[in-house]
């Protein structure tokens, strides 16, 4: 085998969303050498690509740096209060407090560096309007222009695959540059993770499909802590036709036309868990009550609720996008990013489509302090793969807060640990090995391959990790995660190619997908009671003896360990 | 270019509607020159022409080489290819029944492989 190649840096940053931008500006502004490595192409790989949304600041600071009409009742200790009811108290106190109190800072400086919050408005959840609407291009862009011209190094195209751990401390990263299939390393004093959240782990997901969960995987496999894994956030996403799945957009604008959700029996089940609101009832309930009728067998075809606005004139359902345009910010009617539904309206307004729970937010995460640092020597961690500031459930507009003060935060604390310490020791013959391992994959003659794998993770993510969950499916779950486990240690990988080797890269990610799939299951079976999008049916009820955080860490026997902690002040 | 055919072996009887896909296969590291290759698959309403490399890469042929990356929702640009000769998004291009569709990399300057 050819020997590895191995780059040096003060900071890597793994991932090129919001949060590892944020990072990469802060570090190199520090004054050291910063590489931010990403799966695709910078600033275009992750989520906050996708979030043309709202970022959210106090109303009395949106007034003040921007002129909106804020609310000048409002403060960061009012935002917090929000916070933490919405995150049904469980958010680790001093992580959110630091959100709220510095997202002004950050949103006005991004204003500085030219990003157009376009108006200010109100969503759930929010006492006062604190939304900042942007498009996420604009919101990517205005950090990708900082970064080149800070002078960061971008590593694109290159999938980070383990992190290296010699004498206790995090020395670098392996890693795949995916044009060439070759493994290389990256040498580094701090390694940040903003590598976002486990989301296409689940087949139905609102997210990118990038978002498996890599980073958290990684940490965990690491040493370090996972906090709130039980509750991954869901939206109600669709399931045909197949250009859209797992998008919330066409749900959630039909839904404002007083869509019906109808069962297989026809039934508008809805009724019986909110008689009064029906399909008007909050986003966890519906989320949950579609879920429910889907696993007792009242679901369709394609393993959804049906959802039809068939009971509306069709004239009406064409105007209603005229209405509701001015929200999706003078794009046509009917247009959603790129996407024009104008031609699926027929089929919208004449059939129902079916639609199930769609995998949107990973609220728990890689534990870190309030300087982002992970516990482990040389590892920071932000944005979506880190967890605790949010709870059980994330706020409208929070996502894009987070990402730009932990950011922030993580760019700051990696440089500073970077100019305090040399390069650690390095170890180039575990390097060797962990490469070894990996291009062992592509030399199998027998064993599962790739495909082997969709429908059994399919099984273990729509049974009993998705929002309603019980114990006995949660225990046979575990025992399949298992069994998928010794699979996935025998895959192999038929693409000969070196040069973008799609089913190699593929291959190394069940084996993520199945470490956050663990993680949910095994928080989700311990807590014996429902909060937020956490749904027990054995325990419907919440309970305040569980007012504690669910702690993952991997076990000396290489087992995945749990324990709680009451909730950080 | 010479052109080869594979059949899906999930399409079923000539009476159901298909879609054929010819992507463009090329490893510069390893291949004389560009192949045009051809796909059979089942058509159903509202497929993409990146839903179609996905059912492909997932059913038919896991060598196909398509980006990794992508929000699916036209907002990354990455699915990007040449669809029938034109530059356009490969997620919110829907598919015609019946319809045969040439699918090619949409820049020659930034090429990998097939259609990346």
């Amino acid at each position: 085998m050819n020997a590895i190649p191995v780059y040096d840096t003060d900071v890597l940053i793994v991932g090129s969303g919001g949060a590892g931008l944020r990072a990469a500006i802060e570090a190199r502004r520090a004054g050291v050498d910063v590489i931010v490595m990403s799966k695709g192409a910078l600033g275009r790989s992750g989520a906050t690509i996708t979030a043309s949304a709202d970022v959210s600041v106090d109303s009395a600071s949106a007034r003040r740096i921007f002129g909106f009409p804020g609310e000048l009742k409002d403060s960061p200790e009012v935002f917090l209060e929000d916070v933490l009811r919405g995150g049904k108290y469980l958010n680790n106190r001093r992580l959110a407090q630091v959100m709220c109190e510095e997202a002004p800072a950050r949103v006005e400086e991004m204003a500085q560096w030219g990003a157009h919050f376009e108006h200010l408005y109100i969503t759930p959840g929010h006492t006062y309007p604190r939304g900042l609407w942007i498009k996420g291009k604009n919101f990517v862009n205005t950090l990708v222009r900082q970064v080149r011209r800070a002078g960061v190094k971008a590593m694109d195209h290159t999938m980070a695959v383990d992190l290296i751990k010699v004498s206790g401390r995090i020395a670098g990263v392996l890693a795949m540059d995916l044009a060439s299939g070759q493994l290389v390393a990256v040498r580094a004093k701090s390694v940040v993770l903003a590598t976002g959240g486990g989301m296409a782990a689940y087949p139905i997901t609102t997210a990118p499909n990038d978002l498996v969960g890599d980073g958290i995987a990684m940490a965990y496999r690491a040493g370090a802590e996972i906090v709130d894994a039980e509750f991954p956030m869901f939206l109600l996403g669709m399931l045909a036709p197949p250009a859209l799945v797992g998008m919330n957009y066409p749900f959630a604008l039909l839904m404002r036309l007083s869509a019906h959700l109808y069962n297989r029996e026809g039934e508008r089940f809805m009724e019986r868990w909110d008689p009064v609101k029906r399909e008007k009832a909050t986003r966890d309930v519906l989320t949950v009550a579609c879920m429910n009728e889907i696993l007792e067998g009242r679901g369709g075809p394609g393993g959804g609720v049906f959802l039809s606005v068939r009971h509306l004139p069709e004239d009406l359902i064409e105007h209603f996008g005229h209405w509701y345009s001015t929200e999706w910010q003078g794009k046509p009617p009917w247009h959603y990013e790129g996407f024009d539904m104008k031609p699926f309206l027929p089929d919208l307004s004449r059939h129902s489509i079916e639609t199930a729970p769609s995998c949107h937010f990973w609220n728990g995460g890689i534990r870190i302090d309030e300087r982002t640092w992970t516990g482990l020597e040389g590892l920071y961690a932000c944005g979506e793969a880190a967890g605790g500031i949010h709870g059980v459930n994330r706020l409208s507009g929070n996502a894009l807060t987070d990402v730009l003060v932990f950011g922030y935060r993580a760019g700051t604390a990696a440089a500073e640990d970077a100019r305090q310490v040399a390069h650690g020791p390095w170890d180039e013959q575990l390097v060797a090995e962990r490469a070894q391992e990996l291009l062992a994959l592509r030399r199998r003659d027998a064993g599962p391959v790739v495909g082997d794998f969709s429908e059994p993770m399919k099984w273990v993510a729509e049974r009993s990790i998705g929002p309603v969950r019980d114990g006995e499916t949660l225990r046979e779950v575990l025992e399949h995660i298992a069994a998928l486990r010794e699979d996935v240690a025998n895959v192999r990988v038929t693409t000969p190619n070196d040069a973008y080797n799609r089913e190699w890269v593929q291959a190394i990610q069940l084996g993520y997908k199945l470490d956050v799939m663990e993680m949910v299951a095994r928080a989700a079976l311990a807590r014996e009671e429902s909060r937020g999008s956490h749904y027990r049916r054995d325990f419907p009820e919440m309970s305040d003896q569980w007012l504690c955080n669910g702690y993952i860490h991997r076990a000396a026997d290489g087992s995945m360990a749990l324990t709680h902690k009451p909730v950080s002040a | 270019m010479e052109a080869t055919k594979e059949t899906s072996a999930n399409a079923g009887s000539a009476a159901e509607t298909t879609v054929k896909l010819r992507v463009r296969r090329f490893d510069p590291a390893h291949d004389p020159a560009p192949v045009m290759r051809e796909y059979e698959v089942p058509y159903t309403r509202g497929q993409s022409v990146l839903s179609l490399l996905g059912y492909i890469a997932e059913h038919v042929d896991p060598t196909l080489a398509f980006p990794l990356c992508l929000c699916r929702i036209g907002a990354c640009n990455q699915c990007a290819m040449k669809v029938n000769g034109k530059s356009m998004l490969t997620c919110n291009r829907i598919v015609n029944p019946g319809e045969t569709i040439t699918v090619e990399p949409s820049s020659e300057r930034q090429f990998i492989r097939d259609v990346v």
